[in-house]
């Protein structure tokens, strides 16, 4: 028996369940004009056969032990001859060049003639990998044109014979290799060697894609090309010179540094096709003589070019050193953590394109070879490099560069601007080798213009008062005009104002001077409204209390502020140890004191103190001027009319009430305040609609519950946003679905900030991107970067911390100076020493200029040394049409950490716990699927209304989802036989997941090779993942084509042993 | 990625600006324009505690001159 060469053997398993559109196939087309002798042709494809024993060698399967099966001499390949117009020729070339072959029975090679019947012809020959590489190509080309030629002459090609076949070759490796367990055996030495080489290396790249990866992929993919200068190519050719390295690993260096820049980590595994035609004997052989090594390029440290070049060399002088060693054998020694959704060991790949053999001749016609390429993608990218030389003087000419992607994970434009980029860094390498890679300018001219300037907040308008002094100006205006209607009570702009004047000279008589804070505890009413317009006019700023913190919290903020007066209610302010002023609306005794003059008051002072939880557990103040307040006030995105009856309803001490109290008033708007306490739905809806509400803030919490209840109650809203935390594609596709006339806005801000930094906005009609809201650009003069860990900026589509800079930003946490140094700090990019906050945010800018919330900078966990992103999960449950709301974090188990998820029900859906996951393993990997999903009635949250993922319940064990049904038939007796013994598991039932019972994707291969050889049933991967219960695999088993030895058309004529 | 402002072991300076704000900035980067190095390089713990140690009127300087009727400081 003649076994199939190592790397045959792993293409035989990967082409087993099927080879989706050619992946592995090698076309060539050669267009011929002229006349073509056809008999001719089909005889020399016989000649052509005839030499090589791969190309007539049928690789059946002996009980799950392939073997090589060489057909006699005579048999020619596959040929057809299609007659149709020559236009149409290279279409229909392509779609033949992606059909597969079952290479357990058919040959390997496939010759398709497409001729116009006259003098046009496209003859196109496709390879099936397993029986040759990119060299055996041009053997077969020179090959073919000498028995073409040799034919039209009469005669037969007269070329030696060679010295050796295929199958002499995979013996002959098998021998030198040796075996895996004798020690001193080569195998086992490289595969130490390589082992160490590679321990740890991370199971994925990290680099940033379009779309998750799918839990299998597709293979589909495409590919861009570029090219680099001819003076980048010279330069990287004498770095290498220079480092004694090749200019190939130059390109390889760049790669690897650009991929770094693009957040795809510090450890980068790369793949790299080694062609194994050491021994003249096989130089003009047809065979697969290419394995794949790994140079596993570390670009950690921050090196600089040169330091990469250098590292990259000595990594791939090392793996080409073990070249013998078959990939497959490291993949089992490493035992990543495998899935058919990526590659194992590396998923990136760079290749040197190899010389063709030059052009062929065939008498009598012109000939052009023709690239043809499959749609397809064998890893997530492949970088082909291909070095082109001045034919007159040798000189580099330029380096053209493909990039095959998975279109499962990349768009077109995504590796377009990426390949561009690699170009870009080639140049900037070669002009500075010895900067680090991290300072290399990855961006153009018109890029740095876009981000630091085009899509920028517009300049905001100057700043010509304060809060106070603003809001008085409007009362002067039109002191008749309502500005608050709270119930049935309505109060104007005339009677604010002095309502206001009252608390003010009321403070003033107790001593509140300019500059003091006063704490401020009532329900919302309008008396809450003239409060903090009081407050301000006495020159102090307001600090906001939550009447739900517990009094120790309550009485260190008032502390922390050094506020000596509460406005509310005579209690309170003596268990706070405070002077207590009663609300204006209560405040029967005329003031005593005389308000100071606001006429000249500094934009600067303080209007407001807002506390928000610090990670430590200390609140922290922050100090929020009346510039910036006004500023956000007179943005100019408030103007329309879109907000002139704003609801009043966030808590408080939430900074979402700085929009809603001060862009009406300081726009001559209406205040619509809200009963006290917490509004269910329903009433908040009906306060929307009886008072015609224009504009509203819904924290994401409560729009998605209103998008799921009753969506279509705030119809009559011109725009409703939401934020607090990342927005629902599925909540805002509904709420826009409702509600045709209003504008659904995304708005992104920290507290920090003053409220809103950015803001995305959907008005009617207008298309919904695919995917996330974006937050979107800034507000007038805020300024967003999106920062690497050097403060530059990084690209469009390249994720970085957010940073914000300009207008809105607070002046600090008050009395922490060491914190406020912190995070509020210098700014590289904006005017000599302005300040920007940094927000602790994961972001990118989109393409055309909208950034994106990609997270908490600190949330990321890993599991199983995956990074996971929770809100990505988050997203795939919450898009589930059964779930309203869902939540994941990470919990402790006896196997280590897990995802643990939360979902709480659309309106009037039940969830069922196994299908929300099996929803999931649909559209996400399995290592991001949860151990558990429990159903829960509400999210619980934070007090200022974000899901508080602390406080959610353990999770309910998987065991519990469904109640244990014993297998029946006899397939599901053996199977769940098969899957106790293999998860160590007990008393399998015919609902048990495999992955809940800790299965994972190597043993589910395992699984399916054990069901193929004892049920005698071929159940694909991709079929298993979809229904891994014990039950769906039973009845995939029994629907699937029985396993049968595939027929064999003529006996091999080489004898067993060689 | 490590963002630059949290790394216990790296070395930072505190620089100032003409509002007499300060900041943490990582040493091993430019110092922007408008922002001047007060102390450091040091480790980021003894910079913050110089910045409580010195930062003790968190208000702009320019707003300090204008509410006392003086000049800002140079």
């Amino acid at each position: 028996m003649i076994p199939l060469s190592h790397a045959q053997r792993r293409l035989w398993f990967l082409c087993r369940d099927g080879d989706p559109g050619g992946l592995h196939n090698i076309p060539v087309a050669l267009h011929l004009r002229g006349a073509l002798d056809r008999t001719a042709l089909t005889g020399a494809l016989a000649d052509v056969t005839d030499r090589h024993e791969a190309l007539r060698t049928v690789l059946p399967d002996d009980g799950g032990d392939p073997r090589q099966h060489v057909l006699e001499p005579g048999t020619a390949p596959a040929h057809t001859v299609t007659v149709r117009p020559a236009a149409e020729h290279r279409d229909l070339a392509l779609r033949a060049a992606a059909h597969p072959f079952a290479v357990a029975t058919e040959t390997p090679l496939r010759a398709e003639l497409f001729t116009d019947g006259a003098g046009e012809h496209l003859l196109l020959l496709v390879l099936h990998h397993i029986a040759g590489d990119g060299a055996s190509l041009d053997v077969l080309v020179r090959d073919l044109a000498a028995a073409y030629t040799a034919r039209l002459l009469g005669g037969r090609p007269d070329w030696p014979e060679l010295p050796v076949q295929y199958p002499d070759y995979a013996l002959w490796r098998h021998e030198v290799l040796g075996a895996p367990d004798d020690s001193g055996s080569l195998h086992a030495r490289q595969l130490d060697r390589r082992a160490h080489a590679l321990r740890g290396l991370p199971d994925e790249h990290a680099l940033p894609t379009d779309r998750p990866r799918p839990a299998a992929a597709t293979h589909r993919g495409a590919v861009v090309t570029a090219r680099t200068g001819a003076a980048a190519h010279a330069g990287l050719a004498a770095l290498a010179r220079e480092r004694q390295a090749t200019p190939f690993m130059a390109v390889q260096a760049a790669f690897a540094a650009l991929l770094t820049r693009l957040g795809a980590g510090t450890d980068l595994p790369l793949g790299c096709p080694v062609d194994g035609r050491d021994d003249e004997a096989l130089h003009d052989l047809v065979g697969l003589f290419v394995d794949t090594v790994v140079v596993r390029a570390d670009t950690s440290g921050d090196p600089s070019f040169t330091d990469v070049l250098d590292r990259v060399r000595d990594a791939a002088l090392d793996a080409h050193a073990c070249r013998d060693l078959p990939f497959d054998a490291l993949v089992e020694r490493l035992n990543p953590a495998r899935s058919p959704g990526r590659h194992p060991l590396f998923q990136i790949a760079v290749a040197g394109r190899r010389d063709t053999g030059g052009t062929p001749h065939f008498p009598g016609l012109r000939v052009r070879t023709e690239p043809v390429r499959t749609a397809t993608a064998k890893f997530d990218l492949t970088l082909e490099v291909d070095e082109h030389h001045d034919p007159a003087t040798g000189e580099p000419a330029g380096i053209a560069l493909a990039l095959e992607y998975a279109a499962d994970l990349f768009d077109a434009d995504t590796a377009r601007r990426l390949l561009d980029r690699l170009v870009r860094l080639a140049d900037a390498a070669v002009h500075d080798p010895h900067a680090p890679i991290a300072a290399l300018d990855l961006l153009t001219p018109a890029e740095r213009a876009d981000l630091l300037d085009g899509w920028q907040g517009a300049p905001a308008e100057p700043c010509t008062g304060t809060v106070d002094t603003l809001f008085a100006a409007r009362a002067a205006a039109h002191p008749d005009r309502t500005a608050v209607v709270c119930g049935d009570r309505r109060t104007t702009y005339g009677e604010l104002d002095a309502h206001s004047g009252r608390l003010a000279a009321r403070l003033a008589a107790l001593g509140v001077r300019p500059g003091d804070t006063v704490a401020v505890l009532l329900d919302r009413s309008a008396d809450l409204v003239a409060a903090c317009l009081g407050v301000l006019k006495a020159g102090a700023a307001y600090l906001p209390l939550d009447a739900r913190a517990p009094r120790a919290r309550s009485a260190a903020i008032v502390a922390g502020a050094g506020a000596a007066v509460l406005v509310g209610d005579p209690a309170t302010a003596a268990d706070l140890g405070l002077r207590h002023a009663p609300p204006p609306g209560e405040d029967a005794d005329p003031p005593h004191g005389t308000a100071p003059d606001r006429s000249a008051a500094h934009p600067d002072g303080l209007a407001y103190l807002m506390y928000t939880s610090g990670s430590t557990g200390t609140p922290k103040g922050v100090a929020v001027a009346h510039r910036e307040v006004v500023g956000l006030a007179l943005d100019r995105r408030w103007r329309g009319g879109a907000h002139e009856r704003v609801l009043l309803r966030s808590p408080h001490a939430f900074d979402a009430s700085t929009y809603e109290l001060w862009v009406p008033l300081l726009n001559g708007g209406l205040v619509v305040v809200a009963p006290p306490g917490d509004l269910d739905v329903n009433a908040l809806a009906d306060l929307i609609a009886g008072q015609r509400v224009t504009g509203t803030f819904l924290t994401a919490t409560l729009f998605n519950e209103l998008a799921d209840r009753c969506p279509e109650r705030l119809s009559g809203l011109r725009e409703v946003m939401t934020g607090g935390e990342a927005a629902s594609p599925a909540a805002v596709a509904r709420v826009r679905a409702h509600c045709p006339r209003t504008t659904v806005t995304n708005a992104y801000g920290p507290t920090e900030t003053t409220t809103f930094a950015a803001t995305f906005a959907l008005a009617p009609g207008q298309d919904a991107p695919a995917g996330q809201i974006p937050v979107g650009r800034p507000l007038d003069g805020t300024r967003l970067h999106v920062l690497d860990d050097r403060l530059a900026p990084v690209p469009p589509g390249v994720p970085g911390e957010l940073y914000i800079a300009g207008a809105g930003l607070a002046q600090g946490y008050l009395g922490r100076p060491g914190l406020t140094a912190e995070r509020f700090t210098a700014c590289p990019s904006g005017p000599p020493g302005t300040r920007m906050y940094r927000t602790g945010d994961l972001a990118r800018w989109s393409a055309d200029g909208q950034v994106e919330y990609l997270g908490r900078a600190d949330r990321q966990v890993k599991i199983r040394g995956l990074r996971i992103e929770p809100g990505e999960i988050e997203d795939a449950l919450a898009g589930h049409p059964h779930v309203g709301r869902a939540a994941v974090t990470v919990v402790a188990t006896p196997a280590g950490p897990a995802l643990a998820g939360y979902a709480v029900p659309a309106e009037g859906a039940a969830p069922d716990p196994a299908a929300l996951r099996a929803h999931l393993r649909t559209v996400l990997p399995e290592w991001m699927v949860p151990l558990t999903v429990t159903v829960l009635d509400r999210l619980p949250v934070t007090p200022n209304g974000k899901t508080d993922l602390a406080a959610l319940p353990a999770p309910v064990a998987p065991a519990a989802e469904r109640p244990y049904r014993a297998p029946r038939t006899g397939t599901e007796r053996r199977l769940a036989a098969l899957w106790e013994r293999l998860l160590g598991a007990e008393r399998v039932g015919l609902d048990d997941d495999f992955f809940a019972l800790g299965g994972h994707s190597l043993l589910a291969t395992r699984l399916l090779a054990e069901v193929r050889s004892d049920l005698g049933a071929a159940v694909t991967v991709r079929r298993f993942f979809a229904g891994p219960t014990v039950a769906e695999l039973a009845a995939a088993a029994d629907a699937s084509a029985p396993v049968d030895e595939p027929p064999i058309v003529r006996r091999a004529r080489r004898a067993p042993a060689v | 990625m490590s963002n630059p402002f949290e790394n216990d072991n790296a070395s930072y300076l505190v620089v100032r600006n003409d509002e007499l704000q300060h900041a943490l900035w990582p040493a091993t980067l430019p110092v922007p324009a408008g922002w001047t190095t007060v102390h450091g390089p040091d480790s980021r713990g003894a910079c913050l505690d110089h910045v409580e140690e010195h930062w003790t009127d968190m208000r702009p300087a320019s707003l300090v001159a204008a509410l006392d009727g003086t000049a800002p400081r140079d």
